[in-house]
């Protein structure tokens, strides 16, 4: 396997549940740093229910651990907490603002419909963004909100805006696809986006307001 | 090689490692990202690949042949000749992943991966290194200090086998 080039072993590792691939780290030296430095986590609806069936506390450990060992820019990350309660979600806060410290580009975060998820400031700063996805969040941009600089790709599913003034702006000039599906409080919903390309609504309840200059 | 056409189908040579020779249609080739780029920018009709073992060659060829062929009818077959085709010793498994790669098959290197990853799922690091056999190089005092390192829940019941 030590013929592979590195782009493959990268990829290997990244098709790998986390906690297989965090184990290849003690390998050998050459494989050491491989899995700590891979740009892109995937804590997904596989790794969550692996562990919260055990416990709530052993979960978040290890989401803590993961996050305590990787070094260097996490590219991507993905947590899918679907289909089982978490009782707080401050360990989530801190784990977002870890991520959009790190230059964060893909953040996808999925709740189940049990634990309304209300987005942290930390995102609403992160300006690396170009990828967001949303499940069951609440949306509620503080008054400094600038909208997201770099952001091409916005899905939101069953997300919640909450208006700052009297709408929820969002301002988003290189946005290309944007879908918004079972979404509430979109009548507060402002986007500004000179460069959309696709639109994709299901069944949201109120008007929308799109603005394109 | 002289290049030839019969009809409107073009012939390419792909040349393996130990100079076994493999006639195809063109188009079969445009699949692989690095052979499309040869065959559009500098119109050649025989590339030698030498870094690709014949066998090798005979496997992915293989595959092109089928994957062309692929039609919304007959996708279920074509997902067993895919799990057929993984199905194979890990180091030819490992000689197809790098070639694939090399001649960038964007599909089936996606796919080989998985195949490479499935074999270490859930294996132990023992299991691990003997089936890609590396040797470890820490002191036991390392390997003990690095284990503890990793986060404990990553335990549990794992497999040792080598299979």
């Amino acid at each position: 396997i030590s013929g592979l080039a590195g782009n493959v072993i990268d990829h290997i590792l990244e098709l790998l549940p986390v906690q297989d691939a965090a184990r290849t780290s003690i390998l050998s030296r050459n494989w050491r740093y491989i899995w700590s430095t891979l740009p892109n986590l995937v804590l997904d609806y596989d790794f969550y229910h692996k562990l919260i069936e055990e416990s709530e506390s052993k979960f978040k450990l290890a989401v803590d651990e993961i996050l305590l060992l990787h070094m260097g820019n996490i590219v991507k990350f993905i947590l899918d907490t679907r289909g089982a309660h978490l009782s707080s979600c401050a360990d989530i806060d801190r784990w977002v603002l870890f991520v959009t410290r790190n230059g964060v580009k893909k953040l996808t975060l999925r709740f189940s419909n049990l634990d309304t998820y209300s987005l942290p400031p930390s995102i609403f700063k992160c300006s690396t963004l170009t990828h967001l996805e949303l499940t069951n969040c609440v949306f509620k941009p503080p008054s400094s909100f600038l909208g997201f600089p770099n952001l091409i790709s916005l899905v939101l599913q069953r997300t919640t805006f909450v208006p700052t003034t009297s709408f929820c702006v969002i301002k988003v000039p290189l946005l290309e696809d944007l879908s918004l599906n079972m979404c509430h409080g979109t009548q507060y919903l402002n986007i500004i986006s000179p460069s959309l390309k696709s639109l994709n609504v299901r069944d949201s309840h109120y008007c929308l307001v799109l603005n394109c200059f | 090689m002289a290049s030839s056409t019969t009809g409107e189908k073009k012939i390419l040579t792909l040349k393996g490692g130990d100079n076994e020779e493999f006639i195809l249609e063109e188009s079969l080739v445009l699949q692989s990202e690095l052979l499309k780029n040869m065959v559009k920018e500098e119109r050649v009709s025989s590339i030698p690949l030498p870094s690709i073992k014949s066998k090798t060659l005979v496997k992915i060829i293989e595959y092109l042949k089928k994957h062309a062929e692929l039609t919304p009818s007959n996708k279920e077959e074509f997902k067993n000749f895919e799990k057929e085709f993984v199905n194979v010793v890990l180091e030819e498994l490992l000689d197809i992943t790098v070639a694939v790669n090399y001649l960038k098959i964007n599909g089936l290197l996606e796919f080989c991966c998985q195949a490479v990853a499935d074999r270490i799922k859930d294996k132990s690091v023992e299991a691990v290194r003997k089936i890609f056999r590396i040797e470890s190089d820490f002191t036991p005092e390392e390997e003990s200090e690095f284990r503890k390192e990793t986060p404990e829940a990553f335990e549990g019941d794992l497999d040792d086998t080598t299979n």
